[in-house]
């Protein structure tokens, strides 16, 4: 689950340092399209359909696993 | 002599009252002086104040250039794969998120008019310093202390 997320991430920013605590909008220069934009990718991967007021609450790839995380294990 | 000391009397009484009109007209040239000294200093501040609003209108203009060129590379970001954005497929696929983002943006966008008004910023504006915390739509004009690198 972390290296799809992790892959994500890599598509959309590039080569960057992912961390738990890296902040998507405030260390990434993502904004909140960008949230959405993870998610949709999230969902083709991983065939799944994240909560769509909960991926707008993420702020760091930490909360982005967590989110994933916990929509796989209550489904 | 009588008549010469009468023209004498005549001609002294004419000084006077070409005298007294002379008076009389340097009066009103005084007062005519101080009033075009009045205009011309009020016309000085209006210049001084003409200059000023234009100098903080360029400021205001410069800002929202700024902000409109963030919101132009808000809506067509390339990603680090080469891939445009397309807020419209956003839509599709994530409909109340885009509704919720495009709802924050109208109340920032809202919140822009009232400063660009006039209105006096919060402490959470003026104490915004990461891009999470500023205004998506103006942070030039609501966050001075945020630094958009």
């Amino acid at each position: 689950m972390r290296d799809t997320v992790l892959e994500v991430l890599k598509e959309q920013f590039g080569d960057k340092v992912f961390e738990d605590s890296t902040h998507i909008i405030d260390d990434l220069d993502g904004d909140e399209f960008s949230l959405v934009e993870l998610g949709v990718m999230l969902d083709e991967k991983l065939n799944i359909s994240l909560d769509e007021e909960k991926i707008l609450e993420v702020g760091t790839v930490g909360d982005l696993i967590a989110l994933v995380e916990s929509h796989v294990q209550s489904n | 002599m009588i008549l010469g000391a009468g023209g004498g009397l005549w001609y002294v009484q004419h000084l006077k009252a070409e005298n007294e009109i002379l008076k009389l007209n340097n009066e009103k040239l005084e007062g005519a002086v101080e009033n075009q000294k009045a205009v011309i200093e009020q016309q000085l501040a209006d210049i001084k104040q003409q200059k000023e609003i234009n100098q903080n209108l360029s400021k205001v203009n410069e800002g929202l250039n700024k902000d409109l060129n963030n919101l132009d590379e808000k809506y067509n970001k390339i990603n680090a794969s080469g891939q445009r954005r397309d807020v419209g497929d956003l839509a599709l696929n994530k409909p109340k998120s885009v509704e919720l983002i495009l709802n924050k943006y109208n109340k920032e966008n809202n919140r822009c008019i009232e400063i660009a008004q006039g209105s006096a910023l919060t402490e959470a504006e003026k104490n915004a310093t990461k891009k999470s915390q500023a205004n998506s739509v103006c942070p030039e004009l609501a966050n001075p202390n945020y630094v958009d690198y």
